[in-house]
């Protein structure tokens, strides 16, 4: 915890668990055993010692939204609070602000309660010094009672205006008993019961746990059950050693303990816990019966599914997206909050949720994927808007609105350094940008993006502005020949071959629309346009296309009447591939394997570039390489021969 | 009401009260066969069963918590809408509640199985079978239903499973007690209490 936020987080996640674990016990008061009713503490101890909003995930109530909506309120400040250790580790600089201070405060009330304990203890390890050693009568009697139950025995001290007798110690416990009183066997027995199953340890932690949480009255109160509740369990140990009058006897011994005061000292046990607590110690006695052993099987089964879901927590999936519970900017806030907290956790869902921010122009969807340093950015756009009374979106630049049915595209991902990727995001628009819509052409926007991981959340940041194209109206899935591609060229017999390459990538984002079915057709799908932040690939389609270009002179074109080409991806080291062999007539193909040929009967006036039939091959994911290939294979063919067997090899600079 | 009609009217609606807790039968949204129904039906088998075994009576509280959840699902399967998943909170409380529920009412009519059942009988045996395999699947489920999801695909698929074995079991315990109903029959003989 190296802030004051981080603390709230951390203290606000224990503080649900805590109000959840009460009702549960308070449930289960009368009908699961006080070894249960301890027990289920450990579940708030491993929130605590768990660093809240680990990996993303919240406990109960989405406690990281609700924290960083309170920060940015009070602060103006867009970060993301992380909570690295369930410990206070300030960072050493002087406190600039208020939080700052406030923090600093807080750590100085863990460092005085932590010092208050530990004089306490050391007070108390001072006066056992200085105490009597037990007579051997005592030290006989303390034997007997070990001997009957096959307890361990300590040494024994007496000491002047002790309440009653307790242990102390955890390497070396030292049994305390008062001067002046005999000590009854049950107390010895309660006492040799806390030496057997070192519940002063238990007693410790807690006392830790009251210090980092000092200002927390709720988690006090549950440190104050979790004793009270250790006492019980030493009660039923106790009861379940003794028989009938006995553990009447014992209760009567507690009865009498009720108006002694104890002082709480880490490394302690007492018997005498105060009058409250003994009270609720007598009903747990009243209510003693020997648990069943099949009853281990339903404590275990409900502490399980009680404890899973607290300790994994939830995954926050969908996104606050300006749903108007607040007023003004702190809607805005929320929602930004909200995506700040629901971070992408995959590559794919970075690309998704900016590929979804562009369609819907949604600024809390561009901050789900947006860099910490853009955040504030964003909001301010937001704020900006909504003070001019507009629709606070995300300016994303576009000039007209994207087809939201359509979705968006994902072509040539690749990786540029470790972790960090480059791709081109395009959206289909609703129309052309100037209004002169042409016949079958479609407009589209496109961005080079880079994807990175930023500390556990995929980033993606825009490498430049949205481009605006025309391009031939066709399915945007198999590649669109007017967007940058990968570029492979060879040159031979007077021709320089080309051939582009796209891949695309697409997260299954089909979804049954619920307005629009038909009785006859059945229910229609439409595009999912809410961000999915750990969304994978689910499908990739290849496209290439190639052309070849007549570099030599008049002459030689006219000797020239057909021109065939076949060519196949090939990576470095790998055999060459046999290609598919051209036949005299005209015709093209291609296979799932990248492979395609094209063979045509030029025209008399065939210009220098000559369009080759390409292919494609897509379908379900089943590898994450991203890289195009290294190379391809190409064979010439002119007037029916094989001229020339090429290697293409990629042009500089990636896809353009 | 004689001792054994009341022993024998009881365990007929706990019987029952799985039957109407496992069987789904929808109308549309709206199911005619209720669970809360079910759990009703427990509530009334505790009030008669109370002076046999005091512990049922432990149940009490549990039993209108789930029927009050169940019947307020119900209510709500009526506006097309359903409570499930809307209060993770809640709906963690509650199957809480059923895990500890069954497992002790289960452990009830066993014990009383084992006071009345004729010795070659293995009645009560049986019940607590059923009733560890319950208690199991169940726990199962409510793993599936909050953790798992967040963590595997999985969780869908084997939710299935476990309501399909969640729905053998539940048979098995009905006829288990439809079973140690028999005992309460005026034309069976029981041994005399102890």
């Amino acid at each position: 915890m190296g802030d004051i936020w981080a603390f709230l987080l951390q203290t606000c996640t224990a503080s649900g668990v805590a109000v959840l674990l009460l009702i549960v016990k308070a449930m289960f008061r009368d009908k699961l055993s006080p070894r249960w009713q301890f027990a289920v503490w450990g579940i708030l101890g491993m929130i605590l010692l768990l660093p809240a909003g680990l990996g993303g995930r919240y406990v109960l109530l989405n406690w990281p939204m609700i924290v960083e909506t309170i920060k940015t309120a009070l602060t103006g400040s867009y970060t993301l609070t992380q909570v690295t250790a369930p410990i206070p580790l300030p960072k050493m600089f002087a406190p600039a602000t208020l939080w700052d201070w406030l923090f600093w405060g807080y750590v100085l009330g863990v460092i005085v309660l932590l010092a208050r304990y530990l004089i306490s203890y050391i007070c108390l390890r001072r006066a056992l010094h200085s105490g009597t050693p037990a007579d051997t009568q005592t030290v006989a009697r303390i034997q007997a009672v070990a001997d009957q139950y096959h307890l361990p025995t300590c040494r024994a001290v007496l000491i002047e205006g002790a309440g009653s007798a307790f242990l102390c110690g955890i390497l070396s416990p030292v049994l305390v008993l008062p001067t002046g009183t005999k000590t009854d066997d049950k107390v010895l027995l309660h006492e040799l019961l806390h030496r057997k199953y070192r519940d002063v340890i238990w007693g410790l932690v807690i006392c830790l746990l009251r210090c980092i949480h000092w200002c927390n009255p709720l988690l006090w109160y549950c440190a104050n059950q979790a004793g009270n509740d250790l006492e019980s369990l030493c009660d039923q140990r106790v009861l379940e050693r003794l028989e009938g009058e006995e553990r009447r006897e014992y209760g009567r011994i507690l009865l009498s303990m009720a108006n002694e005061k104890y002082a709480r000292s880490p490394g302690t046990s007492c018997a005498s816990n105060g009058g409250k607590n003994i009270r609720q110690r007598i009903e747990a006695i009243v209510r003693f019966k020997r648990y069943p052993a099949g009853m281990a099987l339903v404590s275990v089964c409900v502490a399980v599914a009680l404890a899973a879901p607290l300790v994994f927590g939830s995954q926050a999936i969908n996104v606050y997206n300006e749903e108007g519970r607040l007023s003004g900017h702190a809607d805005i806030d929320l929602s930004l909050a909200s995506a700040r907290t629901t971070w992408c956790t995959t590559m794919a869902g970075a690309l998704d949720a900016y590929g979804k921010s562009l369609l819907t122009d949604s600024g809390t969807y561009r901050a789900m994927c947006a860099p910490l340093s853009q955040q504030a950015e964003i909001a301010h756009v937001m704020h900006q808007r909504q003070d001019e009374n507009l629709w606070p979106t995300w300016d994303t630049g576009l000039s007209m609105e994207a087809d939201q049915n359509e979705g968006y595209y994902i072509y040539n991902l690749h990786p540029v350094g470790e972790g960090t990727y480059e791709a081109l995001v395009a959206v289909k628009l609703n129309g052309a940008p100037d209004g002169q819509r042409e016949e079958n052409k479609m407009y589209l926007a496109y961005q080079q993006v880079l994807v990175q991981k930023e500390e556990s959340r995929w980033v993606v940041t825009e490498l430049g502005e949205l481009e605006l194209i025309e391009a031939r109206d066709a399915s945007m899935l198999w590649g669109v020949e007017e967007l940058p591609a990968y570029t492979y060229t060879g040159t031979a017999a007077n021709f320089q071959v080309k051939v582009f390459f796209q891949k695309s990538l697409v997260v299954n984002n089909t979804v049954q629309a619920s307005s629009s079915s038909s009785w006859f057709f059945g229910p229609t799908s439409a595009f999912d346009t809410v961000p999915k932040p750990g969304a994978e690939f689910d499908e990739v389609y290849h496209t290439q296309w190639s052309q070849c270009i007549f570099l030599g002179s008049q002459e030689d074109k006219a000797a020239i009447t057909r021109l065939g080409l076949s060519v196949a991806p090939m990576d470095d080291g790998q055999e060459r591939p046999a290609l598919q062999p051209l036949s005299k007539g005209s015709g093209g193909g291609s296979s799932s394997s990248g492979e395609s040929w094209s063979s045509q009967t030029l025209d008399p006036d065939w210009g220098p570039i000559v369009s080759m039939a390409g292919g494609g091959s897509g379908g379900h994911i089943s590898t994450d390489n991203f890289l195009p290939p290294d190379s391809f294979a190409a064979d010439l063919y002119i007037n029916g021969e094989k001229v020339a067997e090429l290697t293409l090899r990629p042009e500089e600079g990636g896809a353009q | 009401m004689t001792h054994r009609q009341t022993m024998y009217s009881a365990l007929s609606k706990a019987a029952w009260g799985y039957f109407f807790l496992y069987f789904d039968i929808n109308l549309g949204s709206v199911s005619i066969l209720p669970s809360f129904v079910g759990f009703l039906l427990f509530l009334s088998a505790i009030q008669q069963l109370k002076d046999e075994r005091r512990d049922l009576e432990l149940l009490r509280p549990l039993g209108t918590l789930l029927a009050a959840w169940h019947g307020g699902n119900w209510l709500a399967s009526w506006l097309g809408t359903a409570l499930d998943g809307r209060f993770p909170i809640l709906d963690l409380i509650i199957s809480l509640a059923g895990v500890y529920f069954h497992f002790q009412m289960l452990t009830d009519y066993a014990a009383l199985a084992a006071k009345y059942q004729q010795p070659e009988q293995n009645l009560d045996q049986r019940l607590l079978k059923w009733r560890t395999c319950q208690t199991l699947l169940l726990t199962a489920t409510s793993l599936c239903a909050h953790p798992l999801r967040f963590l595997t695909d999985l969780w869908e698929p084997t939710l299935i499973v476990l309501a399909l074995a969640g729905f053998v079991t539940s048979l098995c315990i009905m006829f288990t007690l439809f079973d140690v109903r028999r005992i309460f029959r005026d034309d069976v003989q029981s041994k005399e209490p102890q």
